[in-house]
């Protein structure tokens, strides 16, 4: 009977402790997520509110693109300019919530309100909270990068409708300095990072347009409305994702040669063919998925498609044809695609 | 035996193109039961497709051995230059003909043997480039004969039109791919 107190006050006891070491363990790896999770904080603020400069590569396989950041925020108003320096010139220069794109070789200025929030090193207009439900976020190695010293973040999926993430944050000021997109093998999709970077101490004179005399450009002012579109719908779309936006736009078919003889006039003459589609964005805040709906004019041939991080579908349903584009695995464009039902009213 | 000194993955090859001796078949199935070799089962099925494919000009014709034997066949072989002449003068024996016909068939053999292989590895290897270059191309996902790959100008203003709204860091890096500027205003 004594025996049996003992062993009973033995099993009490190691069972407590046995509950209190796990909940130890989840309380450190629940802190391990708080800690995650405050960084992405960190770095959602950084970008917002600090003044940088720098320069930064985005690289997809083999295929790298060069641009150059500059961002001020006086307390109250915010200026960015983006220049791409690969390829054609082209540079979008930000107040607060206007842009305005200067394309020089259409000589055309393209007037604005902007839509996303995240050009890099923005990033995360979504709650990390609700991240956390689908993606495991922990921090990982200390690193450097562009001469920064920074902490390694990880958002790890925890479904396959989704990438990972790996973003370094720099110490000091939690601005992001390199994001990674990975596969469902943790290898690196495509990945963007700064190579040249100076935070504080930002001359004005960075965000002014570079293109100063505009005399003679086309200016134009693009306003999208949203429409709600009645019957269109997606019944399996990956959990997390929610409507962002859905609209009417029109999508300008251009010939594959522009016309040479007279883009040298500045003037655009060539007048593209245009149709009108509707979009339905959805997103888990890291990443977004389309679904284009359009009226079948012409034959187009059903087939997927990747590149880098981006998976595509097209498909014929009915009288329309369906375009499904997503940074997502290619599991997710395809429930997406066999799920999309159209019930008129 | 020549195949005794090939290596699986040649094997295999053999195997996917229908030309593996049968006494080498079941040890190929064996090996095939394994993942890596699975996938180099699939590699060189997506090889041939992409050989197949109207994109790859230099396909090498699927008759060509056939082809190269009746070529070496109907061509003449001089055993004796003085004694017999021209193979197809008719005024050889019998027991000439025949000897010279084996001769002309295991010399045709021969070269297949000895020149197929390396051919077929020259294919692969030809095609593997071909692969990887391909990869950082637009690919196909998808094993089935109906997935095509889209190449399609389109595909850009799609492109352009999810990456405006799509909150990933990395879609306004790739802002301008497109050459020209979609009017988005809603009529």
């Amino acid at each position: 009977m004594r025996q049996t107190l003992l062993l009973l006050k033995f099993v009490v006891v190691m069972s407590s402790f046995i509950a209190l070491s796990s909940h130890a363990e989840t309380a450190e790896s629940g802190s391990d997520s708080q800690t995650a999770q405050a960084w992405l904080k960190r770095i959602h603020s950084a970008a917002q509110k600090l003044n940088y400069s720098g320069t930064f590569i985005y690289q997809q396989s083999n295929q790298i693109r060069t641009s150059r950041i500059t961002h001020l925020f006086d307390g109250k108003n915010e200026r960015e300019k983006l220049e791409i320096l690969d390829g054609k010139p082209r540079e979008y220069i930000r107040n607060n919530e206007e842009i305005v794109s200067y394309v020089p070789e259409i000589k055309t200025l393209l007037v604005e309100k902007r839509v996303t929030r995240d050009v890099f090193p923005a990033i995360l207009a979504a709650n990390p909270a609700d991240l956390a439900e689908h993606y495991n976020i922990k921090t990982a190695e200390a690193g450097r990068v562009a001469g920064f010293d920074c902490q390694a973040v990880i958002l790890e999926p925890k479904d396959n409708l989704r990438y990972g993430y790996k973003l370094w944050a720099e110490n000091a000021t939690g601005l992001l300095l390199r994001a990674q997109t990975l596969d469902e093998r943790g290898e690196v999709i495509e990945q963007i990072a700064f190579t040249q970077l100076m935070i504080g101490n930002v001359d004005r004179a960075k965000v002014r347009p570079t293109f100063s005399n505009t005399a003679g450009w086309r200016v134009e002012n693009a306003e999208m409305t949203s429409v709600a579109l009645t019957g269109w719908s997606v019944k399996a779309i990956p959990p997390g994702f929610s409507k962002i936006r859905e609209m009417k736009r029109i999508i300008s078919d251009t010939p594959a040669q522009p016309d040479q003889s007279n883009s040298r006039t500045g003037v655009a003459v060539v007048r593209p063919t245009q149709r009108e589609v509707a979009q339905i964005v959805f997103s888990d805040g890291l990443a977004a998925i389309s679904v284009f709906i359009e009226p079948i004019s012409q034959s187009r041939t059903e087939g997927s498609m990747q590149q880098g991080a981006m998976n595509i579908t097209a498909k014929r349903q009915g009288d329309f044809w369906l375009t499904i584009v997503g940074e997502v695995p290619a599991a997710a464009i395809k429930q997406v695609a066999n799920s999309i039902e159209f019930k008129p009213r | 035996m020549i195949s005794s000194s090939k290596t699986m993955h040649e094997q295999i090859s053999a195997f996917a193109d229908g030309e593996l001796a049968s006494f080498d078949q079941s040890g190929v199935l064996t090996a095939l039961r394994a993942p890596a070799e699975r996938a180099v089962w699939d590699d060189y099925h997506h090889i041939g497709d992409i050989i197949r494919s109207v994109e790859m000009a230099a396909a090498v014709h699927p008759e060509f051995a056939a082809r190269t034997v009746a070529l070496l066949e109907s061509e003449p072989i001089y055993i004796e230059a003085s004694a017999t002449g021209p193979f197809l003068s008719g005024h050889q024996s019998w027991l000439n003909r025949s000897t010279m016909l084996g001769a002309a068939v295991a010399a045709a053999l021969l070269l297949t043997v000895v020149a197929g292989p390396r051919l077929a590895g020259m294919q692969v290897g030809d095609a593997l480039l071909q692969v990887a270059l391909f990869k950082s191309d637009p690919q196909t996902f998808g094993t089935n004969a109906a997935t095509v790959v889209l190449r399609d100008p389109r595909m850009d203003e799609y492109l352009l039109a999810h990456q405006r709204f799509s909150p990933s860091v990395f879609s306004n890096a790739q802002f301008s791919r497109s050459a020209t500027f979609a009017t988005e205003s809603v009529k």
